[in-house]
């Protein structure tokens, strides 16, 4: 279920029906994904899971897989 | 004649971003020194600028932001030749095209004009600029969690050290070199509008660090919970244009900023071709054209030291 939203929040911000992300994609492996693609990413996993990361938290995923743990960690907190 | 009194928004009543809620008294008409003439708001809390003197109220900024200090009408004498209404000079003359639709200025790009103004106010711009080919820079700075913007802030902050006349405030009498470097740099994404926060003590970061401090910085650019010392108090602007496809700009001054660099690049066919342009736009009453060429090669020399000593470019 996380997985899916994550991935419509992906193809979302990245305006591409078809891309597919894996807990090991990472910003080089996706064109556009820049830090102004990365603060949108952010914002729309927030809309989308009603949570707030921290500005600490910004800009510490590695991949896919980090923001997923990140995410599941304020789901299972709240 | 005697020049007209300024009336200066004044802060020490409390802090916060400062808009003119209203004006008590219409534009152009009688006041009295002392009388309470327009209506302030910062931090949720209002309070009254007095008049500074009698005399007739010309109003300079009708309504929205304005800035701590910042001079929002004037008195001026009795009987004295009074300039343009501020509601005049807003609508301009009038067309010669008959039709089309009038869009009101917005009280954000009111505000972004007064600052350019400003920055034009008594200076003398001037600009040079350099080209650098960085190949395949811009991808390395992005695979390792950096990003371009983050590397020229931090060449820009530390050649500003060595080169301190162009982290400095010009004004009719002198130079005023800043001890801080505090490097704004500007933001515009759709809806959100041009902002400039800020991205302090860069000098003494990593790529990695001032990339990490503007993705904050963007997130609360995004989300307008930027604070208000986070957009106030640059010394120095940085307008990134390079991923627009723009090939060069000619920045203009901010405020009373001594200088403004503007990058732009080319990307050649071949991606080892790519290459940076950067426009510095800069006060010639605080330094020359040659100074602002040598602060331009010494931006452009720690790139390329960083190009050379760091292969992954972060």
């Amino acid at each position: 279920m996380l997985d899916s939203r994550v991935l419509r929040v992906f193809r979302e911000v990245f305006d591409d029906e078809q891309l597919a992300v894996s807990d090991t994609t990472s910003a080089r492996d996706v064109p556009d994904w820049d830090s102004l693609a990365q603060v949108k990413l952010v914002i729309a996993l927030e809309q989308e899971f009603d949570v707030r990361f921290s500005t600490t938290e910004i800009g510490t995923w590695a991949c896919v897989g980090d923001l997923k743990r990140a995410l599941r960690s304020k789901l299972g907190a709240a | 004649m005697s020049a007209p009194a300024e009336i200066r928004v004044s802060l020490d009543w409390g802090g916060g971003e400062p808009m003119i809620v209203r004006w008590l008294v219409a534009d152009r008409a009688p006041v009295k020194r002392g009388q309470a003439i327009c209506e302030i708001e910062a931090s949720k809390a209002t309070a009254d600028i007095v008049s500074p003197a009698d005399g007739i109220l010309v109003v300079v900024i009708p309504d929205g932001d304005v800035r701590d200090q910042e001079v929002v009408g004037h008195i001026h004498a009795v009987g004295e030749a009074l300039p343009l209404s501020a509601a005049a000079v807003e609508r301009g003359p009038e067309p010669d095209v008959e039709g089309g639709t009038h869009v009101p200025r917005s009280l954000r790009k009111a505000a972004e004009i007064r600052t350019l103004e400003e920055g034009r106010r008594g200076s003398l711009p001037s600009t040079v600029m350099q080209q650098l080919v960085v190949g395949d820079l811009v991808d390395r700075l992005r695979d390792g969690g950096a990003s371009l913007t983050a590397l020229v802030i931090l060449a820009v902050a530390r050649a500003l050290r060595k080169h301190r006349a162009f982290n400095a405030s010009a004004s009719d009498t002198g130079v005023l070199l800043h001890d801080a470097v505090r490097i704004g740099v500007a933001l515009d994404v759709e809806p959100h509008g041009l902002r400039v926060p800020i991205v302090t003590d860069a000098d003494t970061k990593t790529v990695a660090e001032i990339a990490g401090d503007l993705q904050i910085l963007l997130y609360k650019y995004m989300t307008k919970t930027l604070e208000p010392d986070e957009i106030r108090g640059a010394t120095f602007t940085l307008t990134d244009l390079s991923s627009f496809g723009v090939a060069w700009s000619v920045p203009l001054l901010v405020g009373r900023q001594a200088a403004i660099l503007g990058l732009g690049m080319i990307r050649g066919a071949d991606p080892r071709d790519t290459m940076l342009t950067f426009s510095l736009t800069f006060d010639h009453r605080v330094a020359s054209g040659r100074e602002a060429a040598l602060f331009l090669s010494d931006v452009r020399k720690r790139i390329s030291e960083h190009m050379v000593s760091n292969d992954s470019g972060a």
